[in-house]
């Protein structure tokens, strides 16, 4: 279990405690500027926070090597060594295999170019594959879908999920996108005022429903 | 207002030491943006949405090949003529604002492209900017300290100003919150109502659906389909194309299905 507990930070959070589960999705919404970000910042360690904790399985992040919760930004081109090529920013923390390549699509070519001869989205699947290292428990996934085209954001939510399902992963999935979110996991949270509150079901969710019965 | 007629665009490039090969990156490409329409035109990133912008406004790069008819209000288009006065782009990266001057003063020049006297330029540029919910503030900064959403809201200001028939909108709600992309769409939305033809090029179906009219899908260069924004309900039966049908059910809000079902 990851636990934050009365986290404060510059004027963004007000007391804000949250707790993210093994082998679940946990949504996060918000408007723009409420401090989703900086509070995924805080839970991947990349910020300490000016008053409270963060704590998985009771222990606070480890201050070297490699961090157990990872973040995985928005823009993945400024995740990455620009003057690195694919193949190295690949095996920074571990060396994923073939056929963890092929899950997610990356292919061999693209090991010798250097970022900026990948797209964003192909990026984006380089940059997740290179988190998911041994000894990883939890990802903090800032809007990581929101360039994609529809198929496209489907098939990496259901990649990652099904990666979650078989290592018992804990996710956190920031979006504006509640749709998203609720199809990803059973609690979405809304932060606003520094606080957290029960995301409010959409009307249309009735509506959803009986299409997705429809399409099944 | 707007017919484009099998257009076809390809990149030529060297092949080992003598020879010459042309990718192609469209194929056989035609829509028309009627007046008081929204057409959107919705694709996988590398579907070609952007070439396709690029090529009505004769932004091409050198060594593109460039096949087909395109004709405006009836003749055959002459982008350069044509291009910030009657027909407009609202780009899709601030990089197309000049980062060594302030974001009014670039309002400014669109007022002056669009004929208003000089005396007149300052106040309809602030007039544009308040439009869209940009202040004084705004307007004295350069473009790099601007949010994402505040510069996207001064280039659609710039495009206002000149009045242009056709308005080309590339990828307009990519990272903005819902509120403010809402606020965008809808000012796309009025100007069609008021009689102008609008193309908004987009990977986001959801976003455009509620202001399109119809929606034409492309995938891998070629069109797919045509249809009427209204088609895409339920299980998307009303769709001709299996592609089309596929995004439609890989929304959230409809199935989430990850692939086309064969």
């Amino acid at each position: 279990m990851l636990v934050a507990q009365d986290l404060h930070h510059g004027g963004l959070l007000a007391g804000l405690s949250l707790a993210l589960p093994p082998g679940q999705v946990v949504g996060l919404a918000g408007p723009s500027g409420a401090g989703k970000s900086t509070l995924g910042r805080l839970l991947a360690g990349h910020l300490a926070p000016a008053r409270g904790t963060v704590r998985l399985d009771g222990a606070p992040l480890p201050a070297h090597g490699f961090c157990p919760v990872q973040l995985l930004p928005q823009a993945a081109e400024l995740a990455v060594n620009p003057r690195w090529r694919v193949g190295r920013i690949l095996e920074e923390a571990y060396t994923p295999g073939p056929a963890a390549r092929r899950a997610f699509g990356i292919e061999d070519s693209w090991l010798r170019r250097y970022p900026h001869e990948l797209s964003g989205g192909e990026l984006q699947r380089v940059v997740i594959l290179r988190s998911l290292a041994p000894g990883l428990r939890y990802l903090v996934a800032d809007e990581i879908s929101a360039m994609l085209d529809p198929l496209a954001q489907a098939a990496l939510w259901h990649r990652l999920r099904e990666y979650m399902a078989g290592q018992g992963l804990g996710i956190l999935a920031i979006s504006h996108n509640t749709a998203l979110l609720r199809r990803l996991g059973r609690v979405v949270w809304r932060l606003e005022d520094g606080r957290l509150h029960h995301a409010a079901p959409e009307a249309a969710a009735g509506k959803i429903a009986s299409l997705c019965a429809e399409v099944a | 207002m707007l017919e484009v007629s099998r257009l076809s665009i390809g990149f030529r490039r060297p092949r080992g030491l003598w020879r010459r090969e042309v990718v192609p990156a469209l194929r056989d490409v035609s829509l028309r943006v009627r007046a008081g329409e929204v057409l959107a035109v919705i694709g996988a990133s590398g579907a070609g949405k952007s070439l396709l912008a690029q090529a009505i406004l004769g932004l091409l790069p050198p060594n593109a090949a460039m096949s087909g008819e395109m004709r405006f209000q009836g003749a055959p288009l002459d982008a350069p003529r044509l291009r910030g006065r009657r027909v407009a782009l609202v780009p899709q990266s601030i990089a197309w604002l000049d980062p060594l001057v302030r974001a009014g003063r670039q309002v400014e020049w669109a007022a002056g492209r669009a004929g208003l006297p000089a005396p007149d330029r300052a106040p309809a540029a602030a007039a544009a900017l308040a439009r869209f919910g940009l202040g004084m503030a705004a307007a004295r900064r350069f473009p790099h300290q601007l949010s994402g959403g505040m510069a996207r809201r001064a280039m659609l200001a710039i495009a206002a100003l000149g009045e242009a028939e056709l308005l080309i909108a590339d990828e307009p709600t990519n990272g903005l919150d819902p509120e403010n992309a809402a606020r965008v769409l809808g000012h796309l939305r009025a100007r069609a109502d008021a009689g102008r033809g609008v193309l908004v090029i987009s990977h986001d179906l959801a976003a455009v659906l509620p202001l399109a009219d119809r929606v034409a899908i492309l995938r891998e260069g070629a069109l797919q389909e045509t249809a009427p924004a209204a088609a895409f309900q339920g299980n998307g039966m009303a769709l001709a194309s299996p592609y089309a049908r596929a995004l439609w059910q890989a929304l959230p809000e409809v199935g989430f299905l990850p692939a086309e079902a064969g």
